[in-house]
Order: structure tokens, then C-alpha cells, then sequence
């Protein structure tokens, strides 16, 4: 399949921190892909880098077949971004700063104004077009962004955290909008959402300290665990020292920690499972919960120092 | 060109919503430079050597070029400080498929264009004080396109000094430098004397100082010299280079 986005030995830094760490990636033409992350792990810089808003030290990227360096302005206009910041324009009323992008963006002011229409009406935000920037919540100025970024109809679209501050009924709108309006196009998101990237992503990417760990379909990321499952087990009261140190005395038994008042701990073999709920029915045990890693387990075990 | 006439149309936006107080600080500045410097100085300045008119007609292209050239250089400074010190705003325009020299044109424009407004009112507003003046239509052509080149070359400076002037207090402080710069330095308001030191010596060879004493000529009915008209305009396509070079630097880390 032809590659929309291609980014080959990226490196960036900036005040003397690396962001950016000899990243290399593509993405699929028509897919999805997310970039999922811990704060400051680079995935606003990357999409900040292929819109052209920071500049690389070093690598190649490309954006359907052009270089971001030597091509920039042609593939601005062609890519739509939205920030993770709140960047509206706040002299500009919601409806002129939709139009002023979408004009920037090369189209005329009827169809500008038509498909903010269209946008506005599917986010239920028609009420917002003569206020401005300061009179929004949060979450109203998000969609406006989001609306902003997909107004000229993008062939790639670069999303930082596009549902960031969203209600449950807003972040499935935006999402349906997508499938809606805009399907078949390259979409990059980045999001701390795994539940999202679960569920709307091609591809998910797990970036840390500025590279990427591992990525690929949310089937092939899960296959990598090896069978490695998540217990949980809730106590009624908090276990005392003697729990913790017959856990200790079981090399099995990975990544143990108490959240709470739940015991939560990864192994691979059901065996371990039956050890340490042994040694838990002698403390106040009042639950316990089986499942296999999820993508959640997989980013907490490669970001925070591995699960075994 | 048609990124520039959206970002043009984007100013006028703005301008609409705000056109009262921008009317107000256009009137406000030729009254202020008037009452403040010139009304006061003219107690003790009567007449101007050489061209031999009254002070206050030789002061009237200099409040002219003082409200201005600080008016555009406020106007081009603050736009474009604000978008680099405030979070993200720059972003928008960055993201968008306009470059740099488009972006920063833009700015210039809008800010000559309300710089030749603030001219216009400020030359309405003088004109209109009883002072004996005689000026023609050729007369104030010749104004008019002497003092462009102020305009322009103030707005040019805004924009370069807001890449380095992060601090409220020091860009204050700047806008007063500039403030006493123009109105006492550059002998718009305040008559260079004939024998001078050093500073004054150095002041005269600038080619923006022999603008404001053309215009001065024109009110004086004498001849206008067209080299410092050159000279700036030159000087301005280097510094209008530099202020895009620097901006390749400094808005896209």
C-alpha cells in the first residue's frame, strides 16, 4: 500500500533536550494511525514537524511523496492540523476565524461559509458563530479547532489530542464526523486515550523519549505480550508487610503494585495467579479480576521501565 | 497574493471591531504632540532660521511624521510581539500555506495603510488649528510621499525590534526612546541648531532625517532633495530582508 506519510531517522532537539530521537515511521495512505505517548514523550513535535510549525535537525519526511523541508507551503495546504493548544484567533469571531482558515486554505468564501454550516450544525455549535474565543468553554473552542482543521477538506489530517476536554457525546461526534465526511483520508492523531486509539486506529504507535517502541494493528501490538495477563485482586482492608514480602519471594510474579485498596500485578502463567491467591486468603481479600493485556498494559509496561 | 488579500481582509475584521478606539488614538496623537510640545516650545521658538517661516507652520510636518511613524511602529511592534509571546497564536498562521514574507507583508501593509490614515487625520486635525500655512495640492503630495518612507521604514523597525522585546517594561521603555527620538532628535519638533556637537552632526546624515527636513522644505516652499528618498528606500528593502531572515529563525524552532 502506498505510504502518505514517511518519516525516515528524525531527530530533534531543543534546548539541549532531545524530542526527537532517530524516528522513523510511515502511514498507510487512507489509514488511521495513533501515536500514543506519556507527556513529553514527542508526539506533538512530530505533528508540529510535518505541518511545518518546528523545523527537524535531522532525517527526511515526506507527505504524499513531498518533502516537508522543500515542499512545505504546498503541503500545508493539503494537510489539516489541529493543535493541542488553544490557538483561535481572539479578535476574530468563531465564524470569521472559520472562514479567514478556510480562505488561507485556498477555498472562496461560499464554500468556506457552506461546509462551516455543515460542521457547525453536525457539532451542534451554530450558536457559537458571532461569539468569540473568550465567551468558549474549553471544549466548545476544541471543536471549533477541530472544525477549523477540517474545513478545506484535507488529504492528510493531524490531530494532537483532537478530543482532549471533550464530553463522552462530543468525542463520538468528532469521531463520527470523521467516518462521515472524511473517510479514506491519512489521519495522524496523537491522543493519551487508549481507549480511542483501541478503537479508531489502523495502526497505534507507542512512543517514548522521543522514539517508538513499538507499532503496529492493535491485534499485532497484544500478540507481542505472549499470553500475559492482568490480575487485580481488591481488598477489603490494606494488606500488611508479610503480604508484600511473600509476593517478593516470587521472581513470577511481574510488575506487583498496590493501587489503593487493589493488588495489581502481570504473569503469564495461570500458576502464579493460584500462588499469590493462595497467600492473599490469609489477608482480607474481598475481589478479584482476570484479563489478558490490553493495550493499556503493553504502554505502561514499555513506558514505565517494562513489565518483566 | 491571494493568501495576502485574506490576511489583509483578516486586519480590516479586526479594525471594524475596533475602529473607535483606533479613531480615538488617531486624534488623540497630533492633539497630544501639539498641545504638549509643540504649543509650549513655540513660547520660546518664534521663527526657524533658513526657511524663515513661524515655528508652528515649520512644526506641522513634524507632528505629521511623530504621530505617524509612532503609530505604525506600535502598531507593527505589538501585532506581531503579541503573536510570538502569546501561546500558540503564531501557531494559526503557521500552519496555514502562507510564508513568512507573506505573513510579514501583510503586516506591513495594514500598518502603512493605518499609518497614511493616521497621517491623513493628523494633517486634518492641524491644518484645521488657524495656523497660517499655504499648502497646495502638489505641496502635499510631495508630503505625503516623503513621509511614506517614515512610515515604512518605523513599521519595519516594529517588526524587527518584537522579535527581541519580550518585556513589557523594556518595550515601554522602547516606544519612549522613540517617542523622544523622533520628536527631539530627528528635528521634527524641536529645531536643529546650525552649530551642533557630534550626536547632531551624526543625526544629520541620516537619510531619514533629510525626509523630515523635506518636508519642512515643502511647508517652506523650497525645493525637496530625492536622494534620502532613495537612500531609505534602500535601507528598508535591507531591513525588511533581514526582519524575514531573522523571522526563518525565530518562528519555526
Amino acid at each position: 500500500m502506498e505510504a502518505s506519510i514517511t518519516l525516515n531517522s528524525i531527530g530533534k532537539t531543543f534546548n539541549k533536550s532531545t524530542l526527537l530521537a532517530d524516528l522513523s515511521f510511515g502511514v498507510e495512505k487512507g489509514t488511521t494511525f495513533a501515536l500514543i505517548g506519556s507527556n513529553s514523550s514527542g508526539k506533538s513535535t512530530i505533528l508540529k514537524l510535518l505541518v511545518g510549525i518546528v523545523e527537524k535537525d535531522a532525517g527526511i519526511a515526506y507527505i504524499n511523496g513531498k518533502d516537508i523541508h522543500t515542499r512545505s507551503k504546498e503541503i500545508r495546504s493539503i494537510t489539516g492540523y489541529m493543535s493541542q493548544n488553544i490557538d483561535l484567533d481572539n479578535e476574530l469571531s468563531i465564524f470569521e476565524n472559520l472562514i479567514i482558515n478556510g480562505r488561507l486554505h485556498g477555498l472562496d468564501y461560499k464554500t468556506a461559509k457552506e461546509n462551516s454550516i455543515i460542521y457547525l450544525e453536525h457539532l451542534n455549535s451554530m450558536n457559537l458563530v458571532k461569539l468569540h474565543p473568550k465567551d468558549l468553554s474549553y471544549g466548545q473552542k476544541r471543536k471549533i479547532m477541530f472544525i477549523r482543521s477540517i474545513l478545506h477538506d484535507p488529504e492528510v489530517l493531524l490531530l494532537d489530542e483532537p478530543t482532549k476536554g471533550l464530553d463522552p457525546q462530543s468525542r463520538n461526534k468528532i469521531w463520527d464526523i470523521i467516518d462521515k465526511f472524511i473517510p479514506r483520508k491519512t489521519i495522524l492523531f496523537s491522543t493519551q486515550n487508549l481507549e480511542e486509539a483501541e478503537k479508531y486506529a489502523d495502526r497505534i504507535a507507542i512512543l517514548h523519549e522521543g522514539n517508538i517502541k513499538m507499532d503496529g494493528t492493535l491485534e499485532r501490538l497484544v500478540e507481542t505480550t505472549h499470553g500475559l495477563s492482568r490480575y487485580v485482586l481488591s481488598f477489603s482492608s490494606p494488606p500488611s508487610q508479610d503480604f508484600f514480602d511473600k509476593i517478593k519471594e516470587n521472581p513470577r510474579v511481574l510488575k506487583p503494585s498496590l493501587n489503593g485498596l487493589d493488588f495489581e500485578f502481570y504473569s503469564r502463567e495461570k500458576k502464579q495467579f493460584f500462588n499469590v491467591l493462595n497467600i492473599a486468603l490469609d489477608f482480607s481479600l474481598d475481589d478479584i479480576d482476570v484479563s489478558t493485556c490490553k493495550l493499556r498494559d503493553l504502554f505502561i509496561g514499555l513506558t514505565d521501565g517494562g513489565l518483566e | 497574493m491571494k493568501e495576502l488579500k485574506v490576511l489583509l481582509y483578516r486586519d480590516w475584521l479586526e479594525f471594524k471591531k475596533k475602529y473607535l478606539s483606533y479613531i480615538f488614538l488617531w486624534s488623540l496623537l497630533p492633539m497630544m504632540f501639539y498641545l504638549l510640545l509643540t504649543l509650549p516650545l513655540s513660547k520660546y521658538i518664534k521663527q526657524v532660521p533658513v526657511l524663515e517661516i513661524s515655528y508652528e507652520s515649520w512644526a506641522l510636518p513634524g507632528i505629521w511624521i511623530c504621530s505617524a511613524s509612532l503609530f505604525s511602529y506600535i502598531y507593527c511592534f505589538s501585532r506581531l510581539r503579541n503573536l510570538i509571546i502569546e501561546d500558540n497564536q503564531l501557531e494559526k498562521y503557521l500552519k496555514a500555506p502562507i510564508s513568512n514574507g507573506q505573513f510579514l507583508s501583510s503586516l506591513l501593509i495594514s500598518s502603512v495603510f493605518f499609518g497614511v490614515i493616521q497621517l491623513s487625520i493628523s494633517m486634518f486635525i492641524t491644518l484645521n488649528l488657524g495656523i497660517a500655512t499655504v499648502i497646495s495640492n502638489m505641496d502635499l503630495f510631495l508630503i505625503y510621499f516623503n513621509i511614506i518612507f517614515l512610515i515604512i521604514f518605523f513599521s519595519i523597525l516594529g517588526l524587527l525590534l518584537s522579535f527581541y522585546i519580550k518585556d513589557n517594561l523594556v518595550s515601554g521603555l522602547v516606544v519612549f526612546i522613540i517617542f523622544i527620538f523622533l520628536s527631539f532628535s530627528l528635528g521634527t519638533i524641536n529645531p536643529i541648531p546650525i552649530e551642533t556637537n557630534q550626536f547632531f552632526e551624526l543625526i544629520k546624515k541620516l537619510p531619514i532625517y533629510e525626509i523630515v527636513l523635506n518636508t519642512q522644505m515643502v511647508i517652506g516652499q523650497k525645493a525637496i532633495n530625492v536622494t534620502p528618498i532613495v537612500t531609505t528606500t534602500i535601507i528598508n528593502c535591507i531591513l525588511f530582508v533581514i526582519v524575514l531572515a531573522i523571522s526563518y529563525k525565530k518562528f519555526r524552532k
